[in-house]
């Protein structure tokens, strides 16, 4: 049996029970960090905007953000110091690559290594943001380090409402947590017209956190759940699916890795359950069509069973409906670095957008204020839409796009735009 | 060391950033996230208004935008009528004109329903395509998959037949002579959808013959009524394309069946009358059109005085810059303007409109 608290829960309790502890010395360091953001940047070299990231991902980020930053010093007139930002060249200070991986953050090592990147960041002179990090694990202790000197962070990726939970009045997320995307799942799922699911999910945090936003929305609109299954690593679908072929539903809600969601709707055929397939986390959709298709059984001549399962996924851009701003954007980026943006690219360069826009309105190059502005006022229109922030600094004003994926017969990606 | 087992080291590492942040400064009010935005949701066709308003409050002033979500209309209802301190505080809804509070959100939540604009559906053609006249009923017949045997039986017992209209000529001799072609919304879309409540439904039940059935079983009686014929009679706008540009453009003896402010991307569109009545303001206004309903922002009336900037948005939508016939609705994104009077009766009610006053409905009947 698995305790009754969750993993969430228990991470809050200890987050007050800590908080607590450090009631006494908390004023103290506070003012200390008032302080530091009080005085204005010098950005008399130009200020310095850094991006943190590992290998696989930073350099999706940090293109985005290049791309903003060329374009917001292009309007630069530095005889008479005006057009940049507030009169100034904005610098870009790569760190795209220098963190270990998502899938290798576990660990006090990592930590060591996360931190010393973030102290190496912080001795940039002129730096009036930090944006980046993928994982929550090494995003938080980071933020920390950030906040210890005021300056704001934003994470254009991580879903994980840990991020956010202890509330750093520096820490910005700019994608939609996981009851954010969960909860506009469910939504669509009903509009289109399911009413019946079954819940599969691995056995993570992230995955519970879904499953009850999901069943949360689910009591509003009226769907029903009939069965959930919290399965453990390395189980064979085989010893649940079989039992639900009698069940009567709609669609399967899989929550897991992309690899255990792709097992799971192959073997959804496989045991006759000719259902949608709902899987309420961000993925790159292309890659996931390709990798389905790998994953498909075929029938005469190599073609996919036509009743192989479709899928809906969340994403960020509906490629078939996109806004004027994004096809400018994606066009600027591939004459830029000469490929295609994906969605991580955008977040980048909103992530610049953003900070710009917030110490253009500051007025000045004051951490405080630009952060005061991001909390209290902002309603910036990037490329990937509006973005304003709730009182903890996650993202409430992003719409999703989903993606219907089908590889039966002719492999193909249909959008459900929002707002369309 | 003992504990490492119990809670992991990411559990750890959590537990140890949770302490700084309690140390540095992060305020647990923060954490609660005590909301400080508006909630507005809405059937998907609807939201262009609300972010239209939300652009221009956020362009006028320094404030954070409305959290904007989007569902069918049924979802939306659900959402926005959930008894939760955070469900959202205005529904954007198209509702027809015998909706009653009670319909909305059942009687124990006091709402400000106030209309602030239109939705209109027109059949159209193409310059110098077919023109005539068509009653719902007709046109119905032109567009169902099935129709009862005997349409002027009041017995459930005949049983259904395939549509056998092929010529409009087939379903009244006073019609044309020219063959059936329609283009229509994609299936589940929420235009489709609204075709099928203000006209599928409504011609559809007129017949004796599905009254009959109703009688003894609605929801057969409502599957035969919403049932849609296929090609070449019908034939359905593609669902990628519409999403992306919602424009359906007849060419030739074709006619088009789709809302009007999506006629803005197609020029030179020629809109037939239906009922004998054309889709002009003045037949609008006097709510002789039948293929129009109108847009109603519903707020809860507890809501108003608590959420920061929910009466600004409310006076907004309502004033006449906005929904106004010449409000930036209208000229931006084509919506359906209500007479100056009916407007200015929504701008008052918003006005006096207070936690504890009277929040009732108004019905769209007492717009005029």
């Amino acid at each position: 049996m698995r305790p009754d608290r969750s993993g969430l829960t228990r991470r809050a309790l200890l987050a007050g029970a800590s908080g607590t502890l450090a009631l006494g010395s908390r004023q103290a360091m506070a003012e200390g960090i008032e302080e530091q953001g009080a005085k204005d940047v010098d950005t008399s070299d130009g200020a310095v905007i850094a991006v943190v990231g590992d290998p696989q991902l930073g350099p999706m980020v940090r293109d985005g953000m290049q791309l903003k930053i060329e374009q917001i010093n292009a309007t630069l007139n530095k005889a008479d110091r005006s057009g940049g930002l507030l009169g100034t060249e904005l610098r870009l200070y790569d760190a795209s690559t220098d963190l270990p991986p998502a899938s290798d953050v576990v660990g006090r090592d990592v930590r060591s290594a996360v931190l010393s990147v973030a102290r190496r960041v912080m001795g940039q002179r002129g730096l009036i943001g930090v944006i980046g990090h993928t994982a929550v694990d090494d995003a938080l202790p980071a933020s920390i380090t950030y906040l210890n000197r005021g300056i704001p962070f934003i994470a254009p990726s991580i879903t994980s409402s840990d991020l956010t939970l202890h509330g750093l009045d520096n820490l910005f997320a700019i994608m939609p947590d996981n009851a954010e995307i969960s909860t506009q799942t469910a939504r669509l799922t009903f509009d289109i017209g399911r009413r019946r699911a079954i819940i599969l999910r691995d056995r993570s945090d992230g995955a519970l956190e879904i499953s009850r936003a999901y069943r949360n929305e689910a009591a509003v609109l009226g769907l029903e759940i009939i069965d959930e299954r919290s399965l453990p690593k390395g189980s064979s679908p085989r010893d649940y699916l079989a039992g639900m072929q009698g069940k009567r539903v709609d669609h399967l809600l899989i929550i897991g890795s992309m690899e255990m969601q792709i097992g799971l709707v192959r073997f959804a055929h496989i045991f006759g359950l000719p259902v949608l397939c709902v899987l309420p986390t961000m993925v790159n959709v292309e890659m996931f069509r390709d990798q389905l298709l790998a994953a498909a059984p075929r029938i005469a001549n190599g073609r996919v069973d036509p009743s192989f399962p479709r899928v809906l996924i969340p994403v960020l851009r509906a490629r078939s409906n996109l806004s004027t701003k994004q096809v400018e954007w994606g066009d600027q980026f591939k004459t830029r670095f000469g490929t295609d943006a994906l969605d991580l690219s955008m977040q980048g360069t909103d992530a610049v957008g953003l900070l710009a826009a917030s110490f253009e309105r500051a007025g000045r190059f004051n951490v405080n204020e630009a952060k005061r502005v991001m909390h209290g006022e902002l309603a910036y229109n990037g490329v990937g839409g509006r973005i304003s922030f709730r009182a903890n600094g996650r993202i409430y004003t992003k719409l999703l796009n989903f993606a219907s994926v089908r590889v039966a017969d002719t492999p193909s990606i249909l959008y459900y735009p929002a707002g369309a | 060391m003992a504990l490492m087992p119990i809670l992991g080291v990411r559990r750890l590492l959590l537990a140890f950033a949770a302490c700084l942040a309690a140390l540095l400064g992060a305020s647990p009010a923060r954490a609660q996230d005590d909301r400080d935005y508006m909630r507005v949701i809405g059937a998907s066709e609807m939201l262009v208004y609300a972010a239209q308003v939300a652009t221009k409050l956020s362009e006028q002033a320094q404030r954070k935008f409305p959290q904007i979500e989007q569902s069918s209309g049924e979802g939306a209802r659900r959402t926005f009528c959930a008894k939760l301190r955070d469900s959202p505080d205005m529904m954007i809804a198209p509702f027809g004109i015998d909706k009653s509070p009670e319909e909305i959100c059942g009687p124990n939540e006091s709402l400000l329903a106030l209309p602030f604009g239109r939705q209109v559906f027109v059949l159209y053609a193409a310059q110098g395509g077919p023109h005539f006249n068509v009653t719902r009923g007709q046109l119905f017949r032109a567009l169902a998959r099935e129709l009862p045997r005997d349409i002027e039986s009041d017995s459930a017992e005949g049983g259904f037949r395939p549509n056998p209209y092929q010529r409009w000529s087939d379903i009244s001799p006073d019609l044309p002579d020219i063959p059936i072609r329609v283009l229509g919304p994609p299936e589940r879309t929420p235009q489709w959808l609204t075709v099928e409540s203000l006209l599928m439904r409504p011609a559809c039940f007129e017949m004796p013959a599905i009254k009959a059935l109703a009688k003894v079983d609605e929801a057969t009686a409502e599957s035969h009524c919403l049932s849609r014929r296929g090609g070449p009679a019908v034939t359905f706008a593609d669902g990628a394309k519409y999403n992306a540009k919602p424009e359906i453009v007849p060419r030739g003896m074709e006619l088009a069946l789709n809302e009007r402010r999506a006629m803005l991307l197609t020029k030179d569109m020629v809109p037939l009358p239906i009922d004998g009545v054309e889709p002009d303001v003045a037949n609008l206004d006097a709510n002789r059109y039948i293929l129009a309903r109108p847009l109603i922002a519903v707020t809860k009336v507890s809501r108003l005085d608590h959420i920061p900037n929910l009466r600004n948005f409310i006076r907004e939508l309502v004033s006449p810059r906005a929904s106004g016939p010449r409000g930036y609705l209208a000229l931006t994104v084509g919506m359906d303007t209500l007479p100056e009077t009916a407007l200015s009766k929504s701008a008052l009610r918003a006005e006096f409109a207070q936690a504890g006053g009277a929040g009732k409905l108004i019905k769209s009947g007492e717009q005029k």
